[in-house]
């Protein structure tokens, strides 16, 4: 990422130019919707939030002191749509979210499994998880939307995958069953 | 040491689960969607310098020519002989606060010493927290505990009574520092956010923070950050006069067994039974609490509406004045906003061992699968509720749960009665 470029952007777009916002919209755009999924679970809810963080950037950049931490500062905002979004659909979504989850033990659906095992992380390991299998983010992306060192990105990775494995494992699920699974 | 999780069929498990189609971002699209936005940023044209608003040259700048790859490399030979920072270390004293809460909530284990100095009594309490992989455990001064897994908290009195039980606040997306600091230092507040440290020193920030507006009991917020870590070292939240709070936190201690982080098992409750909505007062004979035979409840007034219809008065009690009743019935909506519904109103009244009845606890909002802690008698009504004037304070934590029957319900009440010999 050219880092002088980045803050130029910013500052361009802090002074009313549109296409620097654009470019910034783009390059940001799928870290976002990855990011609210992490929070929500939900495609769609996930790509409005999405736009909300662009809609409420766009009006509140004038606020943004350091042009260096962009991404972060959008990844903050767009926690926060997530949440509120969450917070609002907790009666109906979230918590139909929660009732499916309970439900795969029942129903041994295994993305459901592995979906669980995902929801049950931290997170802020859940957002590095979800950010690097849902659109296949690097780690030196995730690292740099979600201001972390790339190694500690790797290590938090590394342990939330753990988890993952560990919970899949108690729950029946194994590399063995996987092959059979894709196999069917 | 890290093991690698090198498993194949994890990755491909991984990305079959939660892996999406690429969308291709649409900024025409979002634009139309999103005029007031748009117009808003593009209305600042012309208020900025003139060089930022000229159309930038978007890409990576490929060195191209011998001589400007020499150039770039004698110039980073340079930098590293004076010992310079090529792309530009920390700038500490710009480092906004998020960034400490981003660190913060990377944290797997922190253990933090809590000292109260209050109020005004020269009263020095200590307590202990501990937050490990999304559980926290608080042993509050008074000989609480509070347990919190992340979906639910549990608070057990000095004696072990479970108290309280409800949702946890984490559940709701709040931080551990948010739930220290009582709400003040939350994500969602932008000023606080982007505050920089007060004072920048050789091995540690300080960042102050004033007091939220209409605060009537917090002052100033201190908190001093290691400044290579970005961690909180220390909190110090200044409540009136000279008091304080002190949080300090150690990264070091060693983990506690995952077993501390389990609540006891629940005794089960001093009184259970069945009450009907809207109907009749059910009298339920209490064991295991000295001093109380019997408590009467009544169940009534569910609300399940939207919560700008919520009544502003749900709770009408004759013997309490109207501006009481209305500040408990906006109490109940704002409650009633954050969780949703249905409540109901519970009726709670007491008769103890001698025959003698307590005041009504009448303005009880209740949620099912909740339990919030009550009082009635020597704090709730008086030592003239109790006819022979002895102290007497019933401290209470009533529940509701559905059955399988329409307008039908579990009451279970946790009780004791407080003397003054305790």
């Amino acid at each position: 990422m050219n880092l002088n470029s980045e803050t130029e952007l910013v500052e361009a777009a802090q002074n009313g130019h549109l296409e620097s916002f654009g470019v910034l919209y783009e390059r940001y755009h799928s870290a976002m919707v990855a990011l609210a999924y992490s929070v929500l679970g939900d495609k769609e809810l996930a790509d409005d939030a999405a736009q909300e963080t662009f809609a409420i950037a766009c009006q509140k950049l004038d606020s943004l002191k350091h042009r260096d931490k962009f991404a972060g500062w959008l990844a903050s905002i767009c926690r926060n749509t997530a949440r509120n979004i969450l917070r609002s659909k907790r009666k109906t979504e979230a918590g139909d979210f929660q009732e499916r989850t309970e439900n795969t033990k029942m129903r041994e659906g295994r993305r459901d499994l592995i979906r669980e095992a995902v929801w049950k992380l931290r997170p802020a390991d859940r957002e590095l998880i979800v950010m690097r299998y849902y659109d296949g983010f690097s780690q030196a992306q995730i690292s740099s939307v979600l201001d972390i060192s790339p190694s500690a990105v790797n290590g938090r990775l590394v342990r939330a995958k753990r988890k993952i494995a560990k919970y899949l494992k108690r729950n029946g699920f194994t590399e063995v069953n996987h092959g059979t699974d894709s196999k069917q | 040491m890290e093991q690698t999780v090198n498993n194949k069929w994890l990755e491909e498990a991984l990305t079959e689960a939660i892996g999406s189609e690429e969308q291709k971002p649409d900024f025409e699209k979002w634009k139309q969607q999103h005029p007031e936005a748009v117009e808003m940023l593009t209305s600042r044209a012309g208020e900025g310098p003139l060089m930022s608003t000229r159309p930038l040259k978007i890409g990576r700048t490929i060195m191209k020519s011998r001589m400007c790859k020499l150039s770039a490399a004698a110039m980073i030979i340079i930098a590293v002989l004076f010992g310079l920072k090529f792309i530009g270390g920390p700038d500490v004293a710009n480092i906004a606060w998020a960034e400490v809460t981003n660190r913060f909530a990377q944290i797997d284990y922190v253990h933090i010493y809590i000292i109260v100095k209050s109020r005004g009594d020269d009263f020095f309490g200590h307590g202990e927290a501990w937050h490990a992989h999304g559980k926290t455990i608080v042993h509050g001064n008074d000989g609480s505990v509070t347990y919190d897994d992340g979906r639910m908290v549990q608070y057990f009195d000095k004696r072990g009574m479970l108290t309280v039980r409800r949702p946890s606040i984490f559940a709701d997306g709040q931080s551990f520092l948010e739930y220290l600091s009582g709400g003040f230092l939350s994500d969602e507040n932008w000023q606080l956010k982007e505050q920089t440290p007060t004072r920048v020193c050789e091995d540690f920030l300080i960042y102050t923070f004033d007091p939220p507006p209409g605060s009537n009991w917090l002052d100033t917020t201190s908190i001093t950050v290691g400044r290579n870590s970005l961690l909180p070292i220390q909190m110090k939240i200044y409540v009136e006069d000279e008091d304080y709070d002190l949080f300090i936190f150690d990264y070091e201690a060693p983990e506690k067994p995952s077993e501390f982080f389990i609540p006891p098992t629940v005794v089960s409750a001093n009184c259970e039974g069945e009450v009907v909505l809207d109907g009749e007062e059910v009298v339920l004979n209490i064991s295991g609490a000295p001093g109380l035979k019997e408590t009467a409840v009544r169940l009534y007034d569910r609300y399940d509406g939207p919560a700008e219809e919520f009544p502003s008065d749900y709770i009408s009690v004759e013997r309490h004045s109207p501006d009481f009743c209305k500040s408990v019935s906006e109490k109940a909506r704002r409650q009633y906003e954050k969780k949703g519904g249905p409540v109901f109103r519970l009726d709670v009244s007491f008769i103890t061992d001698e025959g003698y009845h307590s005041t009504t606890l009448d303005f009880l909002a209740v949620w099912l699968n909740e339990a919030n802690q009550c009082g009635v008698g020597a704090l709730g009504g008086g030592l003239d509720d109790w006819p022979d004037g002895k102290y007497r304070n019933i401290r209470f934590s009533p529940s509701l749960r559905p059955t399988d029957r329409e307008d039908t319900y579990i009451v279970e009440i946790r009780c004791r009665v407080e003397t003054k010999s305790d």
